[in-house]
């Protein structure tokens, strides 16, 4: 075999190897923030929300995106037809005004004030942001990119302050818990 | 087929021949191993048939939990946790291969278990579980909230199933030969049950036959079938036996009456040797009498005649001169030798009758003959007046003169001795019975019936001198019938007539023409 077709075969391993983060790469691939958007959705697959206002049958499930929508709208698609225990899921972008209700509270890398919301966000709401940062800052959930890939860490024990119960099939995956 | 026919009459002949304890091992053993064999049979195959259903649970089971777990590592593109899942799995050995494909068909994560060549194949399983000639395939959605997130496929190989066979195989011929082993020790108990009575049974039968002696007797050491067995064998040892004594002892009463009848033979052998030899010595004697007495008689004859001859001329030339002394004196020389005659005669006519053979004989008609005999009785029965009658009579086949003698003696003797008045004498004939009956009656003085016997003896004479005869007449009598094979008696009584009757067999008939 020449010494060509063998760099040639390693190169085809390699690629095969790396199929899924390639793939990622190609233009038809969803980008950063509709894998957010979409983790998002898929949270309330694996929590338990505390029965209260934001759980009451009937009304919409709300995500509230804090500032800047950063899914640039793909997160309303995205929702369209979904549900959380039979109830349909309703998008709320916050520009500053009182949260009012929420069941997810996303606060965006653009927020600045994020104690603020975070303190304002009470019980029952699970509060997801950007970066390791925003744990610190008493955040649930945060979005992490690992060999850019998005991955999320967990504070469980905040979440388990606000009552809500996270299945163990999501800590399993999430990148580190504390 | 030919093989099997030629094969099975040896094999059952050559284990007929094995002794009985060793049939029992055999069986034993046989029957042990064919429970066993089939046992085991039966539990793989059904645990073959049942294995796959529990597979397949197992499987199912296997394949739901791994799906409900992979769920969130499918939700969050989580490879790595979803290998990590998967691995988990490594602790089955027969996983061949697991895969978790996303929503549109492409690998989230796989095991590939070590060793195993196949990647995960592309997502184009039909959902269930399929055995194929791999193995069995398992392919299954991933369920989240009751909505696809994507799929799993197990490949599972099916060497556990070989393995749990060859597993039974194994515990199968362990048991196998525990049981033989167990089968062997517990056939020697068998042996004492079964074996040893029947030992028993065969040392009594052949102590039996070497020895002969029925006084043997098996002892019984069972209260089964052997049992039963040995008591009918003493039984019939018993009854063997005093019928072996009946038979010593009938054989020995034989052996005795053998010898005596042999003995009783013996001495009749030998009394019979004696008569013979004395019957012979008394029949040479007899012949030796009676040529005597022929050739005495005949020969006395011609000298007898001198004297007759020469007392006659004595009489007829001295008529005159001699006394009437010497003229009696002549006289009764004269009669004394007629009287001499006569008995010579008739001795001649007696030895005659035995002489000659009859097979020269002749047709004889008695009328005739009889006619001869009147003729020659003329001056007696003239002088007398006697009336004889007669019958007819038959033809026989004899020689005359002897029926001459007979008759005429007869007749004499009835002229003889008559009583008083003129002798009345009847002849008659008569058949019947296969016998010829002659009777000749008279009205004389009749035989006293002690005499009755004595009278058919030579020279046996009642009346002494008062009535002329030789004595031989009745003999000559006996002996002419006792000749032709028959009888003659006498039926008379003092004063009241005689009647001689002689019979004489049929045979002795002359054909008629």
């Amino acid at each position: 075999m020449d010494p060509l077709s063998t760099r040639r075969a390693a190169v085809a391993a390699l690629l095969l190897s790396f199929g899924p983060v390639l793939r990622a790469l190609e233009p038809s691939q969803p980008t950063e923030s509709q894998i957010k958007a979409a983790f998002l959705l898929n949270f309330t697959k694996f929590i338990e929300w505390p029965a209260g206002e934001a759980s009451a049958p009937g009304t919409p499930f709300p995500i509230c995106l804090a500032g800047e929508d950063p899914f640039g709208g793909f997160l309303d698609q995205l929702v369209e037809g979904e549900n959380v225990n039979g109830r349909k899921i309703a998008v709320r972008h916050l520009h500053g005004e009182p949260q009012g209700t929420c069941g997810i509270l996303y606060v965006s890398r653009q927020e600045k004030n994020v104690p603020e919301l975070l303190a304002a966000a009470g019980p029952g709401v699970l509060t997801v942001g950007e970066g390791d940062s925003f744990l610190d800052e008493g955040g649930m959930i945060a979005f992490v990119l690992e060999d850019r890939r998005v991955r999320f860490n967990i504070d469980k024990s905040a979440a388990q302050k606000a009552g809500l119960k996270l299945s163990s099939r999501l800590l399993g995956v999430a990148r580190t818990v504390r | 087929m030919s093989l099997a026919l030629t094969f099975r009459p040896m094999l059952s002949r050559r284990i007929q021949d094995v002794p009985i304890r060793r049939k029992l091992l055999v069986i034993t053993v046989v029957t042990t191993a064919a429970a066993l064999l089939l046992s085991g049979a039966g539990i793989v195959l059904a645990d073959s048939f049942l294995f796959r259903g529990y597979l397949e649970r197992d499987l199912s089971a296997l394949a739901r939990m791994t799906a409900d777990n992979s769920t969130a590592a499918l939700q969050f593109e989580d490879p790595s946790a979803a290998s990590e899942i998967l691995h988990a799995l490594r602790a089955r050995s027969h996983m061949v291969a697991a895969c978790i494909y996303r929503p549109n068909g492409t690998v989230l994560a796989q095991y590939i278990r070590t060793g195993a060549p196949d990647a995960c194949p592309p997502k184009n399983t039909p959902e269930g579980i399929e055995f194929t000639k791999g193995g069995l395939v398992l392919s299954r959605p991933v369920l989240l909230l009751d909505r696809p997130v994507g799929s799993l496929t197990l490949l599972y190989d099916l060497d556990e199933i070989g393995e749990r066979m060859r597993l039974y195989g194994a515990t199968v011929l362990l048991v196998l030969i525990a049981a033989s082993l167990i089968a062997f020790v517990l056939s020697s108990r068998l042996r004492e049950l079964i074996a040893s009575p029947l030992a028993q049974l065969v040392q009594a039968t052949e102590a039996v036959s070497r020895t002969g002696d029925y006084g043997i007797r098996a002892r019984k050491v069972s209260g089964d079938e052997l049992g039963v067995l040995v008591d009918a064998f003493n039984q019939m040892l018993t009854s063997i036996q005093s019928r072996d004594l009946e038979l010593l002892e009938a054989l020995e009463a034989r052996e005795e009456a053998l010898r005596q009848s042999r003995d009783a033979r013996d001495q009749l052998a030998g009394l019979n040797a004696d008569l013979a030899q004395s019957n012979e010595k008394l029949g040479r004697s007899n012949e030796d009498l009676e040529r005597f007495a022929f050739v005495a008689s005949h020969d006395l004859q011609e000298p007898l005649r001198m004297i007759t001859l020469f007392s006659q001329l004595l009489v007829r030339g001295h008529s005159g001169s001699a006394t009437d002394e010497s003229a009696g004196y002549v006289r009764n020389i004269v009669a004394s030798a007629r009287r001499m005659r006569d008995l010579l005669s008739d001795l001649l006519a007696y030895t005659d009758i035995g002489s000659g053979s009859l097979d020269s004989a002749q047709p004889v008609d008695l009328n005739q003959t009889l006619g001869h005999v009147l003729e020659n009785l003329k001056a007696s029965i003239q002088e007398s007046g006697a009336v004889i009658s007669t019958g007819p009579l038959p033809a026989l086949r004899a020689h005359e003169g002897h029926f001459v003698s007979l008759f005429q003696n007869l007749i004499a003797n009835a002229i003889k001795y008559r009583s008083g008045g003129r002798p009345e004498i009847r002849i008659s004939y008569g058949r019947g019975n296969g016998w010829l009956r002659f009777a000749v009656r008279d009205n004389g003085i009749g035989i006293e019936p002690e005499y009755h016997t004595k009278i058919f003896v030579a020279f046996k004479r009642l009346h002494g001198q008062n009535i002329a005869g030789t004595g031989i007449g009745l003999a000559i009598c006996q002996r002419v019938v006792d000749r032709y094979r028959g009888k003659i008696w006498v039926e008379s009584e003092a004063g009241k007539g005689a009647e001689f009757i002689f019979t004489l067999p049929e045979e002795l008939l002359a054909p008629e023409e």
